[in-house]
């Protein structure tokens, strides 16, 4: 799956799509900053609610590719100029973060369920 | 669902189990690391999964009506909340698995 | 229950509900010696010394434009200016006190500056009053010996286990996450044991372990009272600051200061106070940086006053 897989799927709107397509090696689902720096893999796509501005820069140095906001919670302009420049793809979803993982998890193993 | 059922699945450690904790019936899933997200949700979250291994997390759940949490990360769980969850009549379990996988493995229980 | 502790404790917290519960409109002298622009020093010295008074405002059509302390008077008395103008002696930046403020935020106002008194202003921006440190002492010790006679009087009275009634402070303290959330689980005991519905202990629940963990997170420090009756809960934070500078902004979904390691706690993500605002059927917030930060929610329990959620 690519990024820009992500981007055609209906529960996803893509707020910060400057980014280069790539491939997404996994997921992870995380609110702590400390734990996404630990233990997000390099490609993965990482679902959250932390709409901040650190959470692009801790991305960054983790090699997230994309950034999921759950519960389409509000993204400040900062966000997105960081995301920008940082060319981390920014989605936001109505879908919680339990419903999110498994819905990514689905598509990363190629068996789009219903 | 069963409690145990998803206990099963995530590998994970009972820490505190009210008598009759295997029966739970889970139906919902809330999945977050920041306390206000749960706290601003409009439904009875049945079951907590949370890589915020603090009291709060015990606190939460409490609030929102969750009859268990499930601590992710493999993250030390504290003597506080132990009492809290006796306190507060809830299941207290914890995984190895991160937040991610739990989330996988619990959704391909209740989508089977 | 640990009963023999209680009195001093509830004691000083009597004082302290009773500076956050009094406004600042209640306890400043509303008589108020004030001269235009004018007047003379030696006008000034007059009015201080016929009232036996330390400082003197100056105004100009209600509004307040300067002060002058008996420092600036003392100043102008020794470099033989006592005929000069009150404007060419006055301090010109007056730190004011707005009369709907609680007691608590001119307690913060004198501390923080080392003025012995500060004209208090009405909505309008016009000079009301004038607050000492006198005016604090009389007032608390006109409140408490009004409560020990209550208490005294109340003493007979056996106290119903079922009553709905509760008053109860909870004090909190910076960063001291362990403890914030105590007030929450005990009151939502007393409300479930006393057969209220779930999605309505629910949200007295939330508001309270909101405003806990905001005291916790983002104030120095303050405390969290309860008011209970048969028809509704309310909840009142008062803190001693910082004090919000945008209060709108504040209650703004997503708008946050905390730092990392208050996220790194599973808050700050700027939900706390719109989430209050959200369950509760009334909301008030009253904030002065430097001063502090008081908040009011009020949850209705009588089902045909309540909010349809």
């Amino acid at each position: 799956m690519k990024i820009s897989d992500i981007q055609s799927l209906d529960q996803f709107t893509c707020v910060q799509s400057e980014y280069a397509d790539a491939e997404v090696s996994s997921g992870y689902t995380s609110d702590l900053l400390s734990d996404v720096m630990a233990h997000a893999d390099e490609g993965s796509v990482l679902i959250t609610i932390q709409a901040h501005k650190n959470t692009v820069a801790v991305s960054s140095l983790a090699g997230v590719v994309a950034i999921i906001i759950c519960n389409n919670r509000p993204i400040a302009d900062d966000v997105l100029e960081a995301a920008a420049s940082e060319g981390i793809a920014i989605f936001q979803t109505a879908e919680n973060q339990f419903q999110t993982s498994s819905l990514i998890a689905q598509h990363l193993a190629g068996c789009p369920a219903a | 669902m069963n409690l145990n059922r998803i206990a099963d699945m995530l590998e994970a450690e009972l820490v505190h189990g009210p008598a009759g904790w295997e029966q739970i019936n889970i139906e919902t899933v809330f999945a977050s690391d920041l306390m206000s997200d749960v706290l601003m949700s409009e439904r009875d979250e049945m079951l907590l999964i949370t890589s915020l291994s603090t009291e709060q997390s015990i606190r939460s759940a409490g609030i929102v009506g969750s009859e268990a949490v499930i601590i992710a990360n493999k993250k030390t769980v504290t003597e506080g909340m132990i009492e809290l969850a006796k306190d507060q009549d809830v299941a207290l379990l914890c995984t190895k698995f991160p937040k991610y996988e739990s989330c996988i493995r619990i959704g391909r229980l209740m989508g089977a | 229950m640990g009963e023999e502790q209680k009195t001093p404790l509830q004691s000083s917290l009597r004082v302290q509900e009773l500076i956050y519960g009094l406004k600042i409109s209640e306890v400043m002298t509303k008589k108020v010696f004030a001269v235009s622009r004018n007047c003379t020093m030696r006008d000034v010295q007059q009015i201080m010394k016929n009232n036996g008074i330390t400082g003197v405002p100056v105004v100009d059509s209600k509004r307040v434009v300067g002060f002058v302390s008996m420092n600036d008077l003392m100043n102008a008395l020794e470099q033989g200016d006592m005929g000069d103008g009150v404007t060419s002696h006055m301090s010109g930046e007056v730190q004011t006190l707005a009369e709907e403020m609680p007691l608590s935020f001119a307690i913060s106002a004198f501390n923080k500056f080392s003025f012995r008194s500060f004209p208090v202003v009405n909505k309008k921006n016009e000079l009301a009053g004038i607050l000492t440190f006198r005016n604090i002492n009389l007032a608390l010790i006109r409140e408490l010996s009004r409560q020990l006679r209550e208490m005294e009087n109340q003493h007979s009275a056996v106290p119903e286990t079922e009553s709905m009634d509760l008053v109860k402070v909870y004090q909190l303290h910076r960063y001291d996450f362990e403890n914030g959330g105590k007030a929450s689980s005990e009151i939502k005991k007393f409300l479930k044991a006393r057969g209220f519905h779930a999605k309505l202990v629910r949200r007295v629940a939330v508001a309270s372990y909101e405003l806990e963990i905001n005291l916790v997170a983002h104030s120095i420090g303050g405390m969290l009272s309860f008011d209970i009756n048969a028809d509704r809960v309310k909840i009142s934070s008062h803190d001693r600051g910082p004090g919000i500078a945008d209060v709108e902004q504040a209650l703004t979904e997503g708008y946050s200061t905390a730092n990392e390691w208050i996220r790194s706690q599973g808050f700050g993500a700027g939900m706390g106070l719109p989430n209050v605002k959200r369950v509760s059927d009334e909301f008030a917030i009253q904030s002065a940086v430097g001063m502090g930060t008081m908040i009011r929610a009020v949850i209705n329990l009588k089902p045909e006053k309540q909010n349809e959620d």
